[in-house]
């Protein structure tokens, strides 16, 4: 999967557990601050994420995850 | 079974005659087991294993009375069994929080000196260290039901140190707080779960005496107050616990129905969004929150009592045990209040701080005199640092804060000093006040505007280093000096 479809799914899982519209959402985007994201909210999303790459995250990689590119560096290694 | 409950006020009590007699056959608790499956256990066979542990404790330690126990890991059902099986061995356990970085955890743990710490063995990012540090004294948590079950006693005194929590200081070393079984088990006594308002909305709805189980469920972690005290108040009423996971809050929640859920603001959040959106499938049977460790905004809390669900607050700290305020009241005037007076607790307010004494009290900070005689006065008041008012029927509500600690959504407390202190690692930074801005930890910095893009920087990587809830999202750039008071303290509002 390249880095468009990756991002293509965070964005509708981003639509779907915060309610943050498409446009919003760019690989800058920093998690709990453009898209001001509670922690509670980023675990549901890594949770969809794990759910739809079949993949399990480990616990000390959710601190790399600052920004929306963060999440897809990470996802392309495992499912790229 | 039913709405009746069975107050007893010591552990042993609630296990030799709640756990083993009157709920024996019920779900006591549920977790996701290794297998990915929902395993149940009743609380006959979560008795058993609480007294299994016993058993394995004394194998380790000998005579385990007052010996310090470390409980280091995520919610697991070893971890709940432990929990009550260190109280029943009239040991003093310490769970710690393993989101922490390793300068506190170890902190914490050479203050402590424990004579064992029971863990998960997961990959965190300080378990080199630990090995090296604490090695001789781990035992994995799994292992504390695998041993012959053990005669239970009666505490030798209730009122003894039992448990050690610690707390976020306003300078930055966290505190032991010290409290003892009693300070918990009154208030379940007493009922801070509002078991009656609940039994009254049951009724209402329908539920019936013979077949009425609350199933109870809670993300939260076992080291904090909110969760370890509803370990130890559900079985008073035969209510079950589901153990869920933040990482997997909705599955969990899925596989294991609950009525009742604890809840912090950020949580409450994401259910009323479930709610608005028409997306009750999401959140099972679910109607009663149990709301706690941080301010919940009334816009929210109405918007769910408006769907049906029932809120129930409580406001307290470690340092009260599980005492505090309760509120129960659904009306538009009161449901964003602290709450009302509980009978084992007293109360004022001092030049508008709120000061609270009582059996629930902590027995002070561990080894810690200084920081206790700062909190409690001579005459036994805890100043809570936070501002009240009360109004004329009886509900306090809180105004603001005398100590200088962020309290956020996930109920998180943080110290302003201790990432200032972090913050002070950058050399673009000429000085920083950190503070809650809106729901978000910020700093106003102030640095040379051409360095602001390398201050930046600096906290998306400092940021990377810690817990999703300690980082720093808003910030505000000054040219000139931060404002100072009169006496030249930076000033924090």
């Amino acid at each position: 999967m390249n880095r468009t479809e990756i991002m293509a799914q965070i964005v509708g899982i981003l639509e779907d557990v915060a309610e943050i519209s498409p446009d919003e959402v760019t690989e800058d985007s920093v998690l709990m601050d453009d898209l001001d994201l509670s922690s509670m909210e980023i675990l549901t999303i890594v949770a969809d994420l794990e759910e739809t790459f079949g993949i399990r995250i480990p616990e000390k990689e959710l601190r790399s995850f600052v920004t929306i590119s963060d999440l897809i560096d990470y996802l392309s290694t495992r499912v790229g | 079974m039913g709405f009746e409950g069975h107050r007893v006020d010591t552990v042993y009590r609630l296990i030799t005659e709640n756990m083993e007699q009157i709920y024996a056959d019920l779900p006591g608790l549920r977790y996701r087991g290794a297998d990915e499956k929902i395993v149940t256990v009743t609380f006959g066979e979560y008795a058993q294993d609480i007294r299994r542990c016993v058993g394995y404790i004394t194998q380790k330690l000998g005579d385990p009375r007052r010996k310090k126990v470390c409980l280091l890991g995520q919610n697991s059902y070893p971890y709940a069994v432990a929990i009550l099986g260190l109280l029943a061995a009239d040991c003093i356990q310490i769970p710690l929080n393993q989101y922490k970085r390793w300068e506190e955890l170890s902190y914490e743990l050479d203050l402590v000196e424990p004579d064992l710490i029971l863990w998960d063995g997961a990959s965190y990012p300080w378990r080199d260290q630990l090995l090296a540090r604490w090695g001789g004294k781990l035992l994995p948590l799994e292992e504390c039901t695998q041993a012959p079950p053990a005669q239970l006693h009666e505490a030798e005194d209730p009122r003894a140190l039992s448990m050690i929590m610690f707390t976020s200081g306003t300078t930055g070393r966290s505190k032991g707080v010290m409290l003892n079984q009693w300070s918990i088990m009154i208030t379940g006594r007493d009922s801070i779960c509002s078991w009656e308002v609940a039994v009254e909305r049951a009724k209402e709805m329908g539920c019936k005496d013979e077949t009425f189980q609350l199933n109870h469920f809670s993300t939260l972690p076992l080291f904090h107050i909110a969760a370890y005290a509803n370990l130890l108040h559900w079985p008073l009423y035969g209510a079950a616990t589901n153990l869920g996971d933040a990482r997997s809050f909705y599955q969990d929640l899925a596989d294991m129905p609950s009525e009742s859920m604890a809840v912090v603001p950020a949580i409450a959040e994401m259910l009323r969004r479930d709610i608005l959106r028409n997306r009750r499938d999401k959140i099972g049977p679910l109607w009663i929150l149990m709301c706690s460790s941080a301010a919940f905004s009334r816009e929210t809390l109405l918007d769910l009592s408006h769907h049906g669900i029932l809120i129930i607050q409580n406001y307290g700290m470690t340092e009260t045990g599980s005492g505090g305020l309760v509120n129960e009241a659904q009306d538009e005037k009161h449901i964003a209040a602290a709450g009302h007076t509980i009978p084992c607790m007293e109360y004022k307010l001092e030049d508008g701080e709120l000061c609270m004494k009582g059996e629930c009290l902590m027995l002070g900070y561990y080894r810690n005199p200084e920081a206790t005689a700062e909190a409690v006065d001579a005459e036994g008041w805890l100043h809570t640092g936070d501002l009240a008012r009360v109004d004329e029927d009886g509900y306090y509500t809180i105004t603001g804060r005398k100590k200088n600690l962020i309290i956020l959504d996930s109920g998180e407390n943080v110290s302003p000093e201790e990432l200032e202190g972090l913050l002070a690692g950058c050399e673009a930074i000429r000085e920083c006040v950190v503070k809650a801005k809106g729901k978000k930890i910020g700093a106003d910095i102030c640095c040379e505007p051409g360095r602001q893009e390398e201050v930046r920087a600096y906290i998306t990587q400092f940021n990377r280093t810690l817990p999703l809830y300690k980082r720093i999202t808003a910030v505000d750039f000054s040219e000139g000096p931060l404002p100072r008071n009169a006496t030249g303290k930076l000033l924090r509002t």
